[in-house]
């Protein structure tokens, strides 16, 4: 038995030294090689000057070019919305342009049916985020706040985070970033256009609209304290159920929110009923740069 | 409780070090803790469906006591049937009922009938045709007076519930098991050592090569339609390593965690992808499963001791049941029909048998014929795994179909951002490895052992998946 215990320990040993110089790599060239996903690309912006930054979920992301922002005003601009991001998200990447001393003169952040889900955060951003769990306590919140679950072993224990997240923080991407291979995330500036168009249906809003919404309340805070300027609002959709009156209502929640949600109805702008395709996102920064007079 | 899961890594220390340190005073301690465990093990996946475990337990070791006490036939006969009805009963009703009703509906509806068949609403108990199995097989071996009844009610518990072998075999046999467990097992280190090495293995096998063949089988066989030629050519290739993988490395866990019991389990797999033709990968492929059937199916029918006719018939016999073991569904039965096809050329030019010594390759005109078997039986078997995964015949026909008439062999990017091929480079690390190592049990052991070790240590931990797909494809049977 005694045998049995040196060679458990000898193996268990391997595990942990092994697991400690995976997670020392892994997450080394997460920091320092060639950024791949779109969080090491805005942490890429560190110390970087923009008249405007724009924050959301893939309705951003998709629905506004800041390379026609910079062509028609000469504005400089860059687009953080993250794919099925809330509010929490968008909470999170507030702190962390401060914390990447990213300055900027305007924050404006999209707000519709997220206003609801605040218990929710986006499956994609916290795989990209967790290599940088250590670096930041925003970070680490929003760790925990996603998948508190795991949150102890994600931190403490060496490498699980990426063994969890193998298919999104794995060997390939590691061995992509090593080779250099080039992303085109960021070409655009965080603008992810979108192509076809899709539409189908109505598009079905809330019938209610939230008492209130923790993260939206921690945004209007943070931009109080550290004197932001926050423009909220709201991006079209396609052919919004009017019955709901859930804008209205959420207009009465969200003082000065800027409604853009009919705004364009025109099927050929729509890659589906809630996101613009490349054609409609043209359209929607003409728009966006005429009302809101960036 | 998967064996890949940190739930199994805290489960089995525990029970480890409460058997050779708490429980270790005689062998009815040693089974005692074993059935706990194995109750343990089994209510984590499904407690409602422990009193299925615990009354097949009874039923099989009160209907072998009777079979054994009755001398006159009639009665021996009596409690025999009785043990095999409700044993298949339970199986038919969990596993079969809602396809027969759907199937004799569908077939009703064909000839103008209106039925609505009342379907049961109930999930398949894990592990049942595997325990169902171990009764049926101790059973019939009383009947046949093959062995006697086993009075001890825990040792008997043990043979049919042991925790490793429960959920997905193998498939063990009272001759071989029972003996185990009725004597005080020793602590063996080398012996020991070896299960851990096959865990070690048996993980590499799943987490690093089935749920990453996984991956890009899953999204091939859900988008036949947009696949070219090549994708789906490379969609059945990683099923093929997907189900090998993922079915033999749980074996391999099985048989390295019972090992660490001192209690040695039927070997279910050996290098199947290296058969030289058909017959002998069903002797190298879930061989307890092929053997049950060999023994308790093919041989009661007559096996080859009849005609040629007799001996077809049995064989497409053998291979039907065989592949509707595997699940109610008419891919399952396509599948096994289409081995059976495979397995008659040998069959009437009697060379099933042709293929019984090892491989041993050189460098000559005989080693390369033996790698174009090997390459034409992997083909065939590939192919016949196309229905195995498949959700209906019709998308399984789909699949061939695009596959022979698209003929496009250009790389597609697929849906989970991964390039269709990109896996054949860990495939091929893995069959050399294998193939380097295909006389042992595991290949850990012996020279570089450390080394080897090590790379299996950074391989699962590198290379495996462990977030999304954790189940194995085994367990659904």
């Amino acid at each position: 038995m005694r045998n049995l215990a040196t060679y458990i320990l000898k193996l268990v040993v391997m595990v942990v030294l092994c697991s400690y110089c995976f997670d020392f790599i892994y997450t080394q060239i997460h920091t320092s090689f060639v950024p791949k996903t779109k969080f090491q690309h805005f942490k890429a912006l560190k110390n970087q000057r923009f008249d405007y930054v724009f924050l959301g979920s893939s309705r951003v992301e998709n629905g506004i070019s800041p390379e026609i922002i910079k062509n028609k005003t000469g504005k400089s601009s860059v687009n953080l919305g993250f794919q099925a991001s809330k509010l929490s998200d968008v909470y999170l990447i507030l702190q962390l342009l401060d914390a990447y001393h990213i300055s900027y003169k305007k924050v404006f952040i999209q707000i519709d049916y997220i206003f609801n889900m605040e218990g929710g955060s986006s499956n994609i951003l916290s795989y990209e985020i967790l290599p940088f769990i250590h670096e930041n306590e925003a970070i680490s919140k929003q760790c925990l706040f996603h998948d508190p679950e795991n949150f102890w072993c994600n931190k403490y224990l060496p490498f699980y985070r990426y063994c969890r997240t193998s298919q999104k923080n794995g060997i390939r991407e590691v061995v992509s970033k090593t080779i250099k291979k080039k992303s085109a995330a960021f070409d655009q500036l965080g603008y992810a256009p979108l192509s076809g168009n899709f539409v189908n249906g109505k598009f079905m809003l809330p019938k209610k609209v939230a008492s209130t919404n923790k993260f939206y309340n921690e945004i209007v805070s943070y931009a109080t304290t550290h004197r932001k300027s926050v423009v909220f609002f709201t991006a079209p959709f396609r052919f919004v159920n009017q019955s709901s009156n859930y804008i209205q209502k959420l207009e009465t929640k969200i003082p000065n929110l800027k409604n853009f949600s009919n705004e364009l109805q025109n099927d050929a702008y729509f890659q589906n009923n809630n996101h613009l395709n490349h054609t409609g996102a043209v359209a929607f920064t003409t728009l966006l740069i005429e009302k809101l007079n960036l | 409780m998967f064996f890949n899961s940190l739930h199994f890594a805290a489960f089995l220390p525990i029970v480890f070090i409460l058997y050779w340190f708490v429980f270790n005073k005689n062998k009815s301690w040693q089974n005692s803790l074993l059935i706990v465990a194995s109750y343990y093990f089994y209510a984590c996946w499904d407690w409602h469906f422990l009193f299925l475990l615990v009354f097949s337990t009874f039923l099989d070791y009160f209907t072998g006591i009777m079979i054994e006490k009755n001398e006159t036939a009639s009665k021996r006969k009596f409690w025999f049937w009785l043990s095999i009805s409700i044993n298949l009963g339970f199986l038919g009703v969990f596993k079969y009922y809602n396809f027969f009703a759907t199937s004799f509906t569908e077939l009703l509806t064909g000839f103008g009938f209106k039925v609505h068949p009342t379907l049961i609403e109930v999930i398949l108990p894990v592990g049942i045709s595997f325990y169902t199995f171990h009764g049926l097989s101790y059973v019939i071996d009383i009947y046949y007076k093959r062995i006697k009844a086993e009075t001890n009610f825990i040792d008997y518990s043990l043979f049919v519930s042991y925790f490793p072998l429960l959920v997905a075999g193998p498939i063990e046999r009272a001759t071989h098991l029972l003996p185990q467990v009725k004597v005080k097992r020793e602590f063996n280190f080398e012996k020991a050592k070896e299960g851990i090495h096959q865990i070690i293995w048996g993980l590499v096998k799943k987490v690093v090569i089935a749920d990453s063949c996984a991956m890009y089988a899953n999204e091939v066989f859900n988008h036949t339609e947009q696949m070219n030629s090549l994708s789906l050519v490379l969609g059945a290739i990683y099923f093929a390593f997907q189900i090998y993988g993922d079915f033999s490395g749980y074996s391999d866990i099985a048989l390295g965690t019972s090992k660490l019991f001192g209690i040695d389990l039927l070997k279910n797999f050996n290098f199947p992808y290296f058969s030289r033709d058909i017959a002998e990968f069903w002797r190298r492929w879930h061989i307890s499963l092929s053997s049950w059937f060999r023994d308790y199916l093919y041989i009661p029918l007559g096996g080859s001791k009849g005609g040629k006719w007799m001996q077809v018939r049995n064989t497409f016999i053998i291979f039907l049941v065989s592949g509707f073991w595997h699940g109610a569904n008419w891919t399952f039965i396509a599948w096994g029909l289409i081995n059976a096809i495979y397995f008659l050329p040998l069959l009437l030019l009697n060379k099933n048998r042709s293929n019984l010594e090892d491989i041993a390759f050189k460098w000559n005109a005989q080693g390369m014929q033996t790698i174009l078997n090997i390459l034409f039986t992997f083909t065939i078997t590939t192919f016949a795994w196309i229905f195995f995964r498949a959700k209906s015949i019709s998308d399984a026909l789909l699949y061939l179909k695009n596959m022979f008439t698209n003929l496009n062999f250009d790389i597609q990017y697929l849906n989970n951002e991964r390039y269709a091929p990109e896996l054949l480079l860990l495939i091929g690390v893995f069959v050399l490895f294998e193939w380097f190592h295909k006389y042992k049990t595991e290949p850990i052991s012996g020279k570089y052992e450390n080394i080897k070790l090590l790379l299996c240590i950074m391989a699962i931990l590198a290379l495996g998946v462990f977030s999304d797909y954790k189940e194995f494809i085994y367990f659904q049977f």
